[in-house]
């Protein structure tokens, strides 16, 4: 009872607004279904569709997890049933299930955090390198976690958000938040809203100093609670200039015709979402499916391109992005002190 | 009136046996008590875990939860903020609250039904959707407000750059706070004033005392368990809330212990949750404060405000200040109600939140969007609605049941049954909602997915705040009435039925309004207890708030206002045509 508690007492409700992550919303259409498998994928697909539905439970944008779900079921002809939760709600709702013994959730796409190493400890997922995943042995090595538990499948960067009609030049580096002209003008999230934001600090402080932090705090940010009301609050003309800017956010703020635009800069880091399938469920040969889609070519290209996130398999696009084990994680405490905050 | 009834039973006391009072065994009182077991069941294991967590660690005996809490660095400046917030806030809604039901219930200044409604306003707007309204409204340089009272400014040559208001500010955070604590005291406060007997108060006023005399001698100690009862609620609701917090008191600076508790549990994985259960136990202990306080004011009261005597109200009349007090009344609702909804209502037809409004191409995309498009959220209306008017009446039934159950034996058990079904309330609802899920969603329930764990998870949550609207109704009825009827033969049933209900009428069809919009406004439990096949609409409303669209989240509050609006004036319509006027017959 401890464990199933401790694992499912990491919790939001709507105070999910802290957490906010990831997602494109376009609309692409559904490619068509492709005329052959091999024999190995026949039979999945054989027994998926006699399961009924995939249930997939992911934390990206709703409008993208609908478009990568479409497609899917257009290539395989397996139904998808998709339950969109950020990913503390996520946690916690999967936790509840699988600890009941079956879990409703075939499988499940979200931030990759220690969670799946207690997900593999209490036997509610499988190892995904080992469970017969058509082209699991061809992924790359250094993109699975969790001892070959969980695929990385996209890399979600953090980026600039700015009020297009205040500053019309994108800028060039980070250093534009350490401008003077934008004193009085900036948005940050708090940085323990997020595990993301404080992995972001940290490769700032190695890779500019300390000194470009306490710049910035200089510069007398507002600091808002999440990154919703940051990017509303950049497209209104509360502030010019903000972070972070979330894909989804401001292509939703974007489609309204808000001034509002992202820009992507060098070196940057952010959450990486993984793959995971539940050991017991009512549809694993779907889920395998699934998981196969996620991480090919096609899959992972379209999950990346309508979130607006990068695909860990697209070697020139994940150059900026520094993943977060390589980064020399800062203490919360002094990354508030130097931001101005404590 | 139901006494008139009671005491023409057919069956006349059997005077050689006295009759059945409170206490014995009864069929009313197992089905209390039962009700009452199974709700604190409900909730306790969840609460049980907690306490537990705080003193047990790893099978060992600790105090490290409470000792790493102590150690928090600004642990008093958070504890600090919360109380000045809280207490402040409550203050000023137990004073806005009883002046806005003297006005609406004691005075020829009440506009009718539209009174009665106006004040639950600001209630029915989910608390996202309001702290948003009124960044909008009172941002420095992008609200709404500032933008236009700025260019009037500009009118007589005032030039200001940005401002004059910042919501993000101490008077903006206790502001939005007062203004959603209002209608927990209204409520309580305008029922105990419709039943009151004025004639205490006209008596006093004979006597030669004044009207202040009145109101501090008569008035007030009579209403105190209702204003008890809201202070209560008020402080309850302020160290629970998380949105408003987070949205309008973050970028102030200003730290609400339950902000942090939230991003203690949901930073990082695995969550810190020594320090979240150590946090919650100072915010448990306020409760018990606040509880404690409305216990003492229950039990030292002498204020049986019905007696089994007919009453009538009295209706001061105002004179020349009666437009003062309608106005006053009107420019309340109007800032604390009307101006937020403009706001979002604003944002929602220009698409996005912008000072700079364009007024030639206002659409209703966003309505369109939000209501017409997604068939889901079509479909989480009617769920929400459904379960709204279903659980509060289940809910409100079970208050009253058990509150009388309560008030009739005040010993230690039914004092502690009493504060088992309120402490939900101090408790992170997120530990409640995953509590119910683990004890109902698997074997031998197995009720994951349904309706049935949706209404039994809000009965959980949102029972505490009606079992405190049904004690404040229960507290008005003098028990003269409750014996009349037992001797007169009524049994339990025929008693709460025939003479109980009718006189609580009033505060119960508050308790279920509260219940009512709760439910339907519900954003905790819904999150996780909802799902494809139970989707309801605080599971949509999160889902629009994280995917950042202000303008449809805008849409979609405008409309679930206009939605439980319109019950909430049926409901008070009709319980005040058929209910409370039927009560007072006799």
């Amino acid at each position: 009872m401890k464990k199933i508690l401790q694992s499912t007492l990491a919790a939001v409700a709507g105070l999910s607004l802290l957490t906010a992550c990831a997602g494109g919303g376009g609309t692409a259409e559904p490619t068509a279904a492709a005329p052959s498998f091999d024999a190995e994928t026949q039979a999945l697909i054989t027994e998926a569709k006699s399961a009924g539905p995939v249930t997939f439970y992911s934390m990206i944008d709703e409008a993208s997890l609908r478009v990568v779900s479409e497609d899917f079921t257009a290539r395989y002809g397996v139904q998808v049933e998709p339950v969109r939760l950020v990913t503390g709600d996520l946690i916690q709702r999967y936790s509840a299930e699988a600890a009941s013994g079956k879990a409703a959730a075939d499988i499940v796409l979200m931030t990759d955090s220690p969670f799946f190493d207690d997900a593999l400890a209490n036997g509610w997922i499988t190892p995904l390198q080992d469970a017969g995943v058509p082209g699991a042995s061809g992924f790359p090595e250094e993109l699975y976690t969790h001892d070959g538990a969980t695929p990385i499948v996209s890399l979600i960067p953090s980026e600039v958000v700015l009020n297009s009609d205040a500053i019309t030049a994108a800028p060039a580096d980070w250093k534009i938040y350490a401008d003077p002209a934008y004193k009085g003008k900036i948005m940050l999230a708090e940085p323990d809203s997020s595990p993301a934001n404080i992995a972001f600090w940290s490769l700032m402080k190695e890779k500019y100093g300390d000194g470009f932090l306490q710049e910035i705090a200089a510069n007398e940010p507002k600091w808002m609670g999440g990154a919703v009301p940051l990017t509303q609050g950049i497209a209104a003309g509360e502030a010019d200039l903000g972070f972070p800017g979330v894909a989804a956010i401001v292509n939703n703020l974007q489609k309204s015709g808000a001034p509002v635009q992202l820009v992507g800069l060098a070196p940057t880091t952010g959450p990486e979402a993984a793959v995971a399938l539940s050991k017991s469920s009512a549809n694993p040969a779907g889920a395998k499916l699934l998981a196969s889609y996620l991480m090919s070519a096609d899959g992972n290209k379209l999950l990346n391109d309508d979130t607006a996130a990068i695909s860990p398999l697209d070697a020139a696009a994940s150059e900026r992005f520094t993943r977060v084990s390589d980064v020399q994680l800062a203490d919360v405490a002094e990354i508030r002190s130097l931001l101005g905050l404590n | 009136m139901s006494t008139t009834e009671a005491a023409r039973a057919p069956k006349p006391p059997n005077l050689s046996k006295p009759p059945k009072l409170s206490g014995r065994p009864s069929t009313f009182n197992a089905v209390s008590l039962s009700i009452a077991v199974v709700l604190v069941t409900l909730v306790s294991l969840p609460l049980l875990k907690v306490l537990a967590d705080l003193f047990i660690k790893d099978g060992a005996l600790t105090l490290d939860p409470i000792l790493n809490t102590l150690a928090i660095p600004d642990l008093w400046k958070m504890i600090g903020d919360t109380l000045l917030v809280v207490l402040a806030s409550s203050l000023l809604a137990v004073v806005i609250g009883f002046a806005v039901a003297w006005a609406n219930e004691r005075t020829d200044a009440r506009f009718g039904l539209l009174n009665d409604v106006l004040p639950y306003l600001p209630f029915l707007l989910p608390p996202v959707a309001g702290a948003v309204g009124w960044t909008m409204l009172l941002s420095p340089n992008a609200g709404l407000l500032n933008a236009w009272i700025r260019g009037g400014l500009g009118l007589f040559g005032v030039q200001l750059e940005s401002g004059p208001f910042d919501i993000n500010s101490w008077y903006g955070l206790i502001m939005v706070y007062t203004f959603y604590a209002v209608p927990y005291v209204y409520m309580n406060v305008s029922a105990a004033m419709q039943s009151m007997d004025s004639s205490l108060e006209e008596a006093s006023r004979l006597s030669g005392a004044s009207y202040f005399t009145t109101l501090r001698r008569v008035t007030l100690p009579a209403l105190a368990p209702s204003l008890g009862a809201g202070f209560l609620l008020c402080t309850w609701f302020g160290f629970g809330m998380f949105s408003i917090a987070a949205i309008i008191g973050t970028p102030a600076h200003i730290d609400m212990i339950a902000v942090r508790i939230v991003k203690l549990l949901t930073f990082s994985y695995p969550p810190q949750e020594d320090l979240a259960i150590g946090l919650s136990a100072i915010v448990m202990l306020f409760v018990g404060v606040s509880y404690y306080v409305q216990f003492r004011i229950l039990k030292n009261s002498r204020f049986s405000s019905i007696g089994g005597k007919s009453s009538a109200r009295n209706i001061t009349r105002l004179g020349p200040w009666r437009p003062v007090v309608r106005g006053a009344v009107m420019l309340y609702v109007f800032v604390s109600t009307i101006l937020p909804m403009v706001g979002l209502f604003l944002v929602a037809l220009n698409g996005y939140w912008t000072p700079k409004i364009k007024w030639d191409s206002l659409s209703l995309t966003a309505f369109r969007t939000a209501l017409v498009e997604d068939s889901q959220t079509r479909e989480a209306f009617a769920n929400s609605i459904t379960l709204g008017v279903a659980g509060g009446l289940i809910g409100i039934v079970a208050a009253a049941m058990v509150s009388l159950y309560v008030a009739r034996r005040r010993n230690a058990f039914t004092q502690g049954l009493d504060a088992a079904i309120k402490l939900p309330a101090s408790i992170s609802h997120m530990v409640i909602a995953v509590g119910i899920l683990l004890l109902l969603g698997r074997e031998p329930f197995n009720l994951g997915g349904t309706w049935l764990i949706l209404l039994l998870g809000y009965l959980a949550l949102y029972l505490p705040q009606a079992s405190i609207a049904s004690d404040a109704a229960v507290a008005v009825v003098g028990r003269e009435l409750d014996e009349a009827s037992k001797v007169s033969g009524g049994n339990d049933w025929k008693t709460f039925f025939r003479v109980y209900i009718p006189l609580m009428t009033p505060g119960l069809v508050g308790g279920w309004a509260l219940l009512f919009i709760r439910i339907v406004g519900d954003l905790t439990a819904s999150a996780i207890l909802s799902g494809t096949s139970n989707v309801v609409l605080g599971f949509r409303i999160m889902e629009v708030f994280n995917g950042g669209s202000y303008a449809t989240l805008a849409a979609l509050s405008a409309f679930l206002v206009l939605v439980t609006g319109t019950v909430l004036v049926a409901v008070l319509w009709i319980s005040k045509r058929f209910g409370i006027s039927k009560s007072r017959i006799g």
